[in-house]
């Protein structure tokens, strides 16, 4: 068997495809230098004009700093409120009273971090831009996620109707423009002022908004009363809140020995420690707040999204815009970073194509873009020279002299099969020595420690290193299966072009399905669709809104996990094993 | 006795509806050449395709030096070597590749003994061009060469004179009686054709619509023959003799011009010319007509395929 598998694996390297593929691969390598331009990632570090250092000490003292902290305090009383009125009423049915909460807290973080972007920033100069981009970029998404609750608990399938209490006149209000009625209820933004007389009317509805009642289609029997155990509140409340607390007050007793240690005098333009010190304590501050915010969010969110199977919520809000799985994953993520006192600037994010995993881009960035890119063509390769290896040999003769060898049918099969996937395995890591080494001369080898969060629920520190292993063998996975798959076709298929347009059409077809039923229960079971394991590492959920490598990348769908994943790829490569051996054996070669 | 090398046992093989190979049992022992002649589609393939186990068996059984096909494969198939129709191998590979791929599959075939084989064939000087690049008479002897590898029991060669022009059949035909008497190989091979199976072969097994209609050894098939055979008289007055032969020994006799035709066999001849001598006739000469091989194949199956009717 294994001088079956050794002459069959010499075979494969005589084949002239095989300068092809080194061909190909030095191709890619190059490609990549020029297609490899992802964002940058934000460091989420607040950049602070020197000038504006006393400025903020000024809002200190006076008390504006405190007007946000009691801001800060409001909108954890608003929580804790909510979290009271649950206690209280746990029996009553309270979707009516959450809405009004939800929605009252989102107003509130709203002017939180709105006031906290004012501190930071100064009536002049580039401090509104700052602002501006903290308020859009940074904040939105937690801001984003407590809309889609909103909009999650009223029916967003279909158009919301406003019927005036007194009048009974009817407003027809589309998801859209809830969503901006949402989205204005703070004060106008720059953005806002660009299109604010749309606004403002959609505005004056929202603030008209009590004189009408909701009258909810009520399309969705399975909106359910929302109930929240004591330990989960206590959780909540001991675990975050007060913690949060305890270290804003830290920061504020920072900022304060900070100041008198410069000794009043704000001009530090020779020291850059100094201006870095500022910088990171008011980050700190700001970061911490947000931490506090999108945990508890996101474990409102979640408390409420377990009423409801994944399959509801994704017909309730739309898949692209509700995962549980990436609602999970970056809870997971946030308590970690919470637990540990630290910022998501302090790791890099874990390998994905649209954006760097440090601040700079670095060879494991560029590493995990040239081996997805060029594992494709190893898989097309493979699929093909597995079908020319049975199908292929079958139709051409050869398959006969090697049939007519001491080696049973499962032997030659084996052998056959395990050259392909050695060949496979073989490219793979000759393409990854490669790339890792080009790369690290063009981007660097330094990179911070990576945070996976495997499996939406384990948070834990990885070096890059063991992650590139780690990707490396849920690739081999991938391709093995894909390999495995190509061999039973070609079995099936008695003919070569046969067998390799249907591998091909495999391929694909999983891709097209995915691009256009997207919200179909059924996809996440194809078996090519849970191929790739190593989008549990944290860093996959990343790459399914890029719907260009949806091809290369499959999303995580409702109900998807790990072992969901890990149980599919084992019965698919049993049964694929199963039905190409005894068809095989039981084959006639003709 | 010599060995038994091949032992095929109520070979049966059944497709969906049809049955290609019925209950075919023959033997073909150590350094025989067995001719396994049949028309086309008599199921010549499918049974080489069962002996060597590329096909299922439907029924019956096949043993190579004692061993079952069915039961014990890999010892079974270890005894054989084979070209089954076509001397397909790997284009992309050059002949001693291919070999040398094929050589690999045993324990213990050495770059000498690849040298010595392809030496054998005659294919020394081409032996490291791309298989591609080889006419089909190259390809053949190839063929040979990887199934001579092992040192196999029994080779096995599924027409492999299709396609071969005269010189490349005959080459053919010399070097496998060589192998076959020297090396104590046994061969079974299959044609359509009968004219290459008299000058080679120890041994002919007819078969037709996958029936064994004939198996004989060439001497038989011979003895058979002279008892068939036909003797002329040249003669100064055929038709007078023609009248004093049938008279006496009541034969069918046939003339042609001065020439008087005897059904009978040699022995009788100093008889009949005694005959006609005492009658005053003149004999000019006597020559012995022999019927081909190849007629008494046809014969057979002419005769043997109208009486049989496969379901
Ligand atoms: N795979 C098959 N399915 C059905 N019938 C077949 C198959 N292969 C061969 N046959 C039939 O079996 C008979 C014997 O074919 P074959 O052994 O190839 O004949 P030969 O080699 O003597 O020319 C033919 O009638 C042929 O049509
Ligand atoms: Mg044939």
């Amino acid at each position: 068997m294994i001088r079956l598998f050794k002459a069959e694996l010499r075979k494969i390297f005589l084949r002239p495809g095989i300068f092809v593929m080194t061909a190909l691969l030095a191709v890619i390598l190059a490609l990549s230098y020029f297609l490899y331009q992802p964002m940058t990632r934000n460091t989420s570090e607040i950049s602070i004009d020197e000038n504006q250092v006393s400025e903020i000490y000024d809002y200190f003292k006076n008390g504006n700093m405190s007007y946000s902290k009691a801001d800060a305090l409001s909108y954890m009383t608003s929580t804790n409120n909510l979290i009271e009125n649950y206690r209280n009423n746990n029996t009553v049915s309270n979707v009516e009273t959450l809405k009004t909460q939800v929605n009252t807290l989102n107003d509130n973080i709203y002017a939180f971090l709105d006031r906290v972007g004012r501190v930071i920033s100064s009536p002049t100069g580039e401090g509104k831009e700052i602002a501006y981009k903290i308020l859009t970029e940074t904040l939105k998404p937690s801001v984003d996620s407590l809309v889609n609750l909103f909009s999650t608990l009223i029916d967003t399938s279909n158009p919301l109707i406003l019927v005036n209490k007194n009048t009974a006149e009817n407003i027809t209000l589309s998801l859209n423009s809830i969503n901006r009625i949402l989205t204005t209820t703070s004060e106008p933004t720059q953005e806002t002022y660009k299109n604010m007389q749309d606004n403002l009317n959609l505005y004056n509805i929202s603030t008209d908004a009590n004189k009408y009642t909701l009258n909810i289609t009520p399309d969705i029997e399975s909106i359910v009363d929302v109930k929240f155990d004591e330990e989960f509140l206590n959780t909540l409340q001991s675990d975050y809140y007060n913690v949060g607390m305890e270290r804003l007050a830290v920061v504020e007793q920072q900022i304060d020995d900070f100041y008198v240690s410069i000794g009043g005098n704000y001009e530090f333009e020779n020291s850059v420690e100094k201006k870095a010190e500022i910088n990171e304590l008011i980050s700190f501050y700001y970061n911490t707040c947000r931490q506090l915010n999108e945990i508890v969010i996101s474990k409102v969110y979640l408390k409420i999204a377990e009423s409801y199977s994944d399959y509801e919520f994704a017909q309730l809000y739309g898949l692209e815009d509700f995962i549980r799985y990436e609602s999970e994953q970056s809870l997971t993520r946030q308590e970690y970073l919470f637990d540990h006192n630290k910022m998501e600037y302090d790791y890099a994010v874990p390998f994905n194509f649209t954006s760097t995993s440090n601040f700079e881009t670095n060879t494991y960035d560029f590493m995990y873009f040239v081996l997805e890119l060029f594992s494709f063509i190893i898989i097309i390769y493979c699929v093909v020279m597995g079908s020319s290896m049975i199908a292929g040999e079958q139709n051409n003769g050869t398959l006969k002299l090697l049939a007519i060898r001491p080696y049973k049918r499962r032997k030659i099969m084996t052998s056959k099969i395990l050259a392909t996937m050695f060949f496979a395995f073989v490219f793979t890591l000759l393409a990854m020595i490669i790339t890792f080494i080009a790369g690290g001369f063009m981007f660097g080898f330094e990179s911070a420690p990576i945070l996976c969060i495997f499996n939406a629920t384990t948070a834990f520190e990885i070096s890059p290193i063991l992650l590139t292993l780690i990707y490396f063998l849920t690739l081999l996975l991938k391709i093995g299966t894909y390999i495995l798959l190509a061999f039973t076709i070609s079995t099936i298929f008695r003919s070569y072009v046969g067998a390799v347009t249907v591998s091909i059409f495999c391929f694909f077809a999983t891709a097209i399905l995915n691009l256009f039923v997207s919200s179909n229960n059924i996809i996440k079971y194809l078996p090519l669709n849970n191929l790739d394991l190593f989008k549990y590492m944290g860093g996959g959920s990343f790459t399914a809104n890029s719907s260009i490598f949806n091809i290369f990348s499959s999303p995580i769908l409702p109900d998807m996990s790990f072992v969901f994943s890990l149980i599919n790829i084992v019965l698919t490569i049993s049964i694929l094993a199963v039905i190409t051996y005894t068809v095989f054996k039981n084959r006639d070669i003709a | 006795m010599p060995n038994k090398i091949l032992e095929v046992k109520n070979l049966t093989k059944i497709y969906k509806n049809r049955i290609a190979v019925d209950d075919l049992t023959f033997d073909v022992y150590e350094g025989e050449i067995f001719g396994f002649l049949g028309p086309n589609g008599a199921g010549k393939s499918t049974t080489i395709k069962m002996i060597t186990g590329l096909a299922t068996i439907s029924r019956g059984d096949v043993y190579i030096c004692g061993y079952s096909i069915k039961k014990n494969f890999e010892l079974a198939i270890r005894q054989l070597g084979g070209i089954i129709e076509n001397p397909e191998m790997y284009s992309y590979m050059s002949g001693w590749d291919n070999l040398k791929f094929f050589a690999n599959l045993y324990t213990g075939i050495t770059d000498e003994r690849i040298h010595e084989v392809v030496k054998l064939v005659g294919l020394e000087n081409r032996i490291h061009d791309k298989f591609k690049n080889y006419s089909l008479g190259m390809k053949q002897r190839l063929g040979i060469a990887q199934a001579l590898l092992h040192s196999p029991k029994l080779l096995i060669l599924d027409e492999p004179t299709n396609g071969l022009d005269p010189n490349g059949i005959q080459e053919i035909r010399r070097f496998l009686k060589n192998i076959a008497h020297t090396q104590k190989i046994s061969v079974l091979i299959s044609s359509h054709i009968l004219a290459e199976m008299e000058q080679m072969c120890d041994t002919i097994a007819i078969i037709d619509r996958g029936k064994l209609i004939e198996i004989k050894n060439i001497d038989q098939i011979r003895k058979g023959i002279m008892g068939g055979q036909k003797i002329c008289f040249k003669v100064d007055y055929p038709n007078f003799a023609g009248k004093l032969i049938y008279n006496k020994y009541k034969l069918d006799i046939e003339l042609a011009g001065n020439n008087v035709i005897v059904p009978c066999e040699e022995a009788m001849i100093p008889s009949i010319v005694q005959l006609l001598i005492s009658n005053r006739l003149s004999i000019f000469g006597i020559n012995t007509l022999t019927k081909s091989l190849e007629e008494v194949f046809l014969d057979i199956i002419k005769q043997r395929s109208g009486s049989i009717t496969i379901t």
